[in-house]
């Protein structure tokens, strides 16, 4: 019994832009016209409906607002407050500024664990009622507008279960969400019913298991632990998996140069070894979290995120690292853009899975890694995240500490104007 | 632990019992429910993988996931949870197994039903040979009631197995000593009272604490109540300086309670104010001609509850109230307290079914000897669907002077530095499956460069 949502793919509206938006519009609704579907406004709708159901309308009130989240601006709680006044006009009721008032009435706006609330108490005959309305506010989640280069993230898809990864299959609007879970891969038609299949495995599957989709047309391919699938959107039931095995993980470089990795026993990482260059030393076999493609001055590479904490950028072939830092996360990925040094790296902090995740990128040069955008914090730990193809925007799966859903997002790095 | 747990049988616990929260926390290491809650308090597959119902809400089919084995490798079948629930359950609700799940048939609408199968000991378990197995991430190696627990990792759990290979839970260890191992490397994870938090930041060990979970209030006994009237009640209520003993007694872990559920779980707290008023309780203390003697008893195994008695005893001097402190005695006999002091946990996030749990309890402990069960029936009756339904209810049960709320509390636990991944739900308890030890880092890397 899953729960999950499918969010619209569009562009993310500019910090300026949603600024202003808030100003005047969080999180209560001036306009009613405007905004007449808001959560909000509904509630207030409802507040006011049940005042209605037990308040004589004879009576003069007096309506005395309390922000008790502590999250409101004074002109917004007045403009809740008038937005209350008015939907009472609109039944019938009287409200009075000055003490002629009948009956006071206390509207307080609070929250708990599920969401918000708007309760109006009001004492009657010595004896104190209290109208309650929960509703869910509604997320307008600033996200990151940086200066110089900047992140951004885009939610596709949140689920109650764990997500592996996610795909697009398709361009743009009309794109198909392709999403692997621990033990199948779904597409998101409802149209179609939701097609699914499953992913065989002999043993139970590990608590932290590792899984990847990647999209070539209406095609993908799937790796999980040592399994590897191949299929179609167009019937994704049809998905054809080969025997739980040793399947190594296929990474693919900025020229569709390719790498291989493979899930190395009970752990959750990978045995990889360099490719030997011309001239390099014999180059050994590492375990690494991630492995991601990229161009360092023209030239391929292999950033690698080692299970020893460090991460290293290798030359495509050569096993002598052109640079190696630590501190970083154990999830990396690679963008390309049409700024700073055209690659990114995208790299996690290293949290662990109680604590909320940022995304940062770095550039490399002369050996040496160099962050180029402010930390993009995410609404929780990072629990996976892969390089697009080509290049294209990453893809993240975030564990909301606040919902506990799982979220899909692509991360995409923007140049500076 | 703190606590005595007698048993690891899901059949021998009650929730209602003095350990049970304990026990609750033990069993669901190696027992499973039908349905748990995901970290929002909403229900979400267990064993079951999905359900439906019918409009009335009275017949419930639940889907049994595949796949699962208990602990001695026997397959789950719908036949053998239909067979626990059996054993689990009252007679009032009707389980039969088909072959794809189970039907639930209840007397009357319950669309709580799925925070019940979440919360309450409803454990599925299966018995061979007079022992009991489970399908919970760990499986019992050694059992000492009362002393020690030992579970080993279940290699075959469907959810993966847990990374923690074994665990060694030591139980009836009192608080100060469970500091004392933790700073001597002999444990990972202990309690922590309240106001032993700030000993324990100091040790420099990491210290979580949940939403408040507890609380800790007055409940007037039906001796009591022959005494003492609800204006008398509010006199002893107005007496008591909370936020004092939240800020020094609690060392600022918990919140001040005027009203049942805490503010994170009904969102109306603050309408029950917290704040005393001495003046206002020697007033009404006054309207009362005599200087009764009020005898305060409270759980003696609890050394929080012996803390908070003696300082509501001297709040209440204040006021002109002179009360006797005293532990309650530790067998079932005859009990001469006017007002118990009670620490009651909250078992679900869920406002409806905590607050039905609460009033039961209340009801319960006013009800004089053989109408108990009677009482206990009726408040399960209570409606408590709507957040106005709760409000007046627990505004009733305050205002009808047998319940003083008094503080908040929650719990607490100080962790080892190589702990990971601690993230127990906001409501308390624990996901040991989730955590995992840094035992020796960077131990595994063989990288080159």
């Amino acid at each position: 019994m899953n729960r999950w949502t499918l969010f619209a793919l569009r562009s993310r509206t500019p910090r300026v832009a949603l600024a202003t938006l808030l100003l005047f519009t969080f999180p209560f609704i001036i306009s009613k016209s405007s905004f007449a579907d808001d959560a909000s406004a509904k509630a207030v709708k409802e507040l006011v409906r049940k005042l209605g159901a037990q308040v004589d309308h004879k009576k003069k009130l007096q309506i005395k607002m309390n922000d008790v989240t502590g999250s409101m601006q004074v002109p917004d709680l007045e403009a809740l407050r008038k937005s209350i006044v008015a939907e009472l006009h609109s039944i019938g009721f009287r409200v009075v500024a000055d003490s002629s008032y009948d009956l006071s009435i206390q509207v307080s706006l609070s929250k708990n664990m599920r969401g918000l609330l708007l309760l109006a108490v009001y004492s009657s005959d010595e004896k104190e009622s209290a109208v309650i309305v929960p509703f869910e506010p509604t997320d307008l989640d600033p996200g990151q507008w940086l200066t110089g280069v900047h992140l951004d993230r885009e939610l596709v898809f949140a689920d109650n279960s764990p997500i592996l990864d996610f795909a697009c299959v398709g361009t743009g609007t009309s794109c198909q969400i392709l999403v692997l879970h621990s033990g199948k891969v779904s597409l998101m038609a409802a149209e179609l019913n939701y097609p699914s299949a499953s992913i065989p495995h002999e043993k139970v599957w590990p608590r932290d298991m590792r899984g990847r989709l990647t999209v070539s047309g209406s095609d993908f391919e799937v790796n999980v632990e040592g399994t590897s699938c191949l299929g179609n959107v167009s019937h994704v039931e049809a998905m054809k998996c080969n025997p739980p095995g040793d399947h190594p993980w296929i990474f693919y470089g900025p020229r569709n140069e390719s790498t291989s990795g493979s899930i190395s026993g009970d752990q959750n990482w990978f045995e990889w070894t360099p490719t030997a260059g011309a001239n390099s030393i014999q180059p050994q076999r590492s375990f690494v979290y991630s492995i991601a493609g990229l161009e360092v001055n023209g030239e391929a590479a292999w950033a690698a995120s080692g299970a020893d904490g460090k991460v290293r950028v290798f030359p495509e072939k050569g096993s002598e690292p052109m640079g190696s830092v630590s501190g970083w996360g154990s999830d990396i990925a690679t963008v390309k853009t049409d700024c700073g040094a055209g690659w990114q790296i995208l790299a996690t902090q290293p949290v662990d899975r109680t604590e909320v995740d940022a995304i940062t990128a770095y550039e490399l040069a002369s050996g040496e890694f160099r962050a180029v955008s402010d930390p993009m914090e995410m609404d929780g730990p990072i629990v996976a995240m892969w390089s697009g193809e080509g290049g294209g925007p990453a893809r993240a799966v975030v564990r909301n500490l606040k919902t506990g859903d799982y979220e899909a997002y692509f991360i995409k790095v923007g140049c500076s104007r | 632990m703190r606590e005595r747990v007698n048993s690891m049988d899901p059949r021998s616990t009650g929730l209602s019992e003095a350990d049970g929260y304990a026990n609750e926390r033990l069993l669901e290491l190696v027992f499973e429910r039908l349905v748990r809650l995901d970290d929002t308090g909403k229900p979400a597959p267990g064993l079951a993988t999905s359900w439906e119902h019918d409009a009335s809400q009275t017949h419930w089919q639940f889907q049994i996931r595949p796949g699962v084995k208990f602990h001695d490798g026997t397959s789950l079948t719908p036949a053998l949870v239909a067979a626990a629930m059996k054993e689990d359950m009252s007679g009032t609700w009707q389980v039969s197994a088909s072959d794809r799940g189970i039907a639930i048939e209840l007397p009357y609408p319950q669309p709580g039903l799925l925070v019940d199968l979440a919360t309450r000991d409803l454990f599925i378990f299966h018995r061979a040979q007079d022992t009991v197995f489970g399908t919970g991430p760990f499986r019992i190696a050694e059992w000492q009631a009362q002393k020690r627990l030992v579970l080993v990792a279940s290699e075959d759990y469907w959810a993966g197995r847990p990374f923690i290979d074994r665990l060694e839970i030591s139980l009836g260890v009192a608080p100060q000593q469970q500091l004392v191992d933790l700073e001597l490397g002999r444990a990972e994870v202990v309690e922590v009272l309240p106001n032993l938090t700030r000993r324990a930041s100091q040790s420099a060990v990491r210290v979580e604490a949940s939403a408040p979970v507890e609380l800790y209030s007055l409940m007037v006994t039906p001796r009591g109540a022959k005494s003492y009237d609800s204006q008398f009640s509010k006199a002893l209520s107005l007496a008591i300086d909370r936020a004092a003993i939240v800020n020094v007694l609690l060392q600022r872990q918990g919140e001040p309670a005027g009203s049942l559920l805490p503010q994170w779980l009904s969102g109306y707290a603050f309408l029950f104010p917290t704040a005393p008023n001495l003046e206002q309780a020697k007033k009404i203390r006054t309207l009362f001609s005599s200087s009764p003697l009020l005898a305060l008893d409270y759980d003696g195994s609890d050394p929080m509850a012996a803390t908070l008695a003696q300082r509501i005893a001297v709040d209440a001097r204040q006021a002109g109230i002179v009360m006797s402190v005293s532990a309650a005695p530790a067998t079932d006999g005859p009990n001469h307290a006017d007002v118990h002091l009670v620490g009651r946990h909250f078992t679900a996030p869920d406002a409806d079914q905590a607050l039905q749990a609460f009033l039961v309890d209340v009801v319960t402990e006013q009800a004089a000897g053989d109408h108990a069960g009677e009482a206990r029936t009726q408040g399960a009756m209570i409606a408590l669907d709507t957040p106005e339904r709760r409000y007046a209810a627990e505004r009733d049960a305050i205002d009808g002077g047998r319940i003083i709320p008094i503080v908040f509390v929650p719990e607490i636990y100080a962790l080892g530095p190589s702990v990971r991944d601690w993230m127990p739900p906001r409501w308390g308890g624990w996901r040991l499956e989730d955590v995992w030890l840094d035992a020796a880092p960077h131990a595994a890397a063989t990288g080159g460069g």
